[in-house]
């Protein structure tokens, strides 16, 4: 490997060597101080090895003496490399401007990444950015990221947090925006629902109710003040009520896992079976799939095969105990109430009353206490005006 | 001369490859031989290698063996080597 490299370095050339007693020949190389390797034998009177292209010279004075002929096949190594190359200088130019304009080219900014916006346009960072001093094809080197990410902050209230870093020769840019509390609206409160008041605090206007008390959809709540705005957060205690019922007893089809494919034609109404016999299992689903052999344009030739796919089936009868019958008849009941609960309601506790248990069914009555606001802004409230 | 340096390598127990300019054979496996001091190749082909000696010559003989390396000391020789043998100056004549 090291002479390799070491060959490769010196550079050396392949040559062929003709003559006569080249045995002797090669001693005389040698004997010259002169490195051969990788020497071939082709022929009496033709071998074929390598050496150093600066040994090449060396040799003329034998070749001279003797009646041999040496011939250069191939010139291998760096030296000639570079000879090529400072032929090919053009190629070598292309390559150094490759360079540099990569490496200048990623010295710039060349785009922007923004994530996280929700209600902010994009083009509003993008003119601050720009206002700040940086654009498309802004050098890197002069964008001092900490600095504009305080900038931003400052010059755009509606952020809450941001980072810039980069990607390459792109800005990455990760913020949040800040979720503005929308303001009050012209109106009274009303509630949205029946319940029971368990937390009032008025931020515009004037409560009519207190804590405690019991208030029905469409009651007013909050009064609106002198400017006709009313705000405030109303949470209750709202009771939602469902039945649900489940037999003790139920019946599961099993696929055993068996099944049976006959094939059989048809033509005009009529099923004609290739096979005789009827359905092979005593219980069964059957999957009967019609195809039409001959289609032309909008000419079919009335006669279709049909498969007929018989699986057997077991019915099996499940009894459930008292408490699974419970459970099943609680998230039925459940079931039917969840559609009903605003997104985001928390469950304060269920309660369930059986109303009716047998051997057969069972039946009951499912309630779920949860805390909402019900806080309703009713705009047309022509009340005290 | 000789018989002088040959009792003076006894007496130092110094090498005798290296003051007497005797051949060194390394041999690795079947397909590698290092020899150091030749004095030449008197016969090269793809079968049969022919190496002077000081004291005679030593013949290889093997398939597609070629001369890796050779300089004015030493050579190496690879190929798949079936026999080597030493033939002392003057030897093969009666």
């Amino acid at each position: 490997m090291i002479n390799k490299i070491l060959h490769y370095w010196k550079g050396y050339l392949k040559i062929d060597i003709r003559g006569n007693a080249l045995g002797r020949f090669i001693s005389q190389i040698s004997e010259l101080g002169i490195l051969l390797w990788n020497i071939e034998y082709l022929s009496y009177d033709h071998y074929r090895g390598c050496i150093y292209k600066d040994d090449y010279n060396k040799l003329r004075p034998l070749l001279r003496k003797r009646r041999c002929q040496v011939k250069i096949l191939e010139k291998r190594g760096f030296p000639f490399f570079l000879l090529k190359i400072r032929k090919r200088l053009f190629l070598l130019f292309g390559i150094i401007l490759f360079i540099v304009i990569f490496q200048v080219g990623a010295s710039f900014l060349w785009s922007f990444e923004i994530v996280g916006l929700e209600n902010i346009e994009e083009e509003v960072i993008i003119g601050a950015l720009r206002e700040a001093g940086i654009k498309r094809g802004s050098p890197k080197k002069e964008i001092d990221l900490k600095e504009i990410e305080n900038y931003l902050l400052q010059k755009l209230p509606a952020i809450s947090w941001i980072d810039l870093s980069w990607q390459g020769t792109r800005l990455y840019i990760d913020l949040v925006e800040k979720r503005l509390v929308e303001p009050a609206g012209k109106g009274a409160i009303v509630a949205s629902k029946d319940g029971i008041i368990t937390k009032l605090i008025v931020l515009k206007g004037q409560a009519v109710i207190k804590e405690g008390d019991t208030v029905t959809a469409g009651q007013l709540l909050i009064l609106p003040g002198k400017d006709g705005e009313a705000r405030g957060i109303v949470n209750a205690e709202i009771w939602y009520e469902a039945r649900g019922e489940s037999s003790l007893s139920d019946r599961v089809i099993v696929n055993t896992g068996k099944h049976r494919t006959y094939w059989g034609l048809k033509i005009g109404g009529k099923l004609i079976r290739l096979h005789r016999a009827g359905p092979p299992y005593e219980q069964y689903r059957l999957k009967r799939t019609f195809k039409k052999i001959f289609t032309w344009r909008n000419i079919s030739v009335p006669i279709e095969l049909f498969k007929e796919e018989y699986q057997e089936i077991i019915i099996i009868e499940m009894k459930y105990s008292t408490a699974t019958g419970l459970f099943r008849a609680k998230e039925n009941a459940l079931a039917g109430l969840l559609p009903q609960l605003a997104e985001g309601t928390v469950i304060d506790s269920i309660y369930h009353e059986v109303i009716e248990s047998g051997d057969e069914k069972i039946k009951l009555r499912l309630i779920i206490k949860t805390e909402e606001n019900i806080a309703c802004l009713k705009e047309d409230f022509g009340g005290r005006n | 001369m000789d018989k002088l340096k040959r009792q003076f390598i006894r007496v130092f127990e110094l090498p005798a490859d290296i003051i007497m300019d005797l051949p060194l054979l390394m041999l690795v496996a079947d397909n590698k031989l290092y020899l150091e001091n030749h004095k030449g190749i008197s016969y090269f082909q793809s079968e049969e290698i022919k190496i002077k000696i000081k004291s005679g010559f030593i013949i290889l003989k093997g398939r597609s063996l070629s001369i890796s390396e050779i300089n004015r000391e030493s050579l190496s020789i690879s190929g798949k080597i079936l026999s080597i043998s030493y033939e002392p100056r003057g030897g093969d004549r009666p």
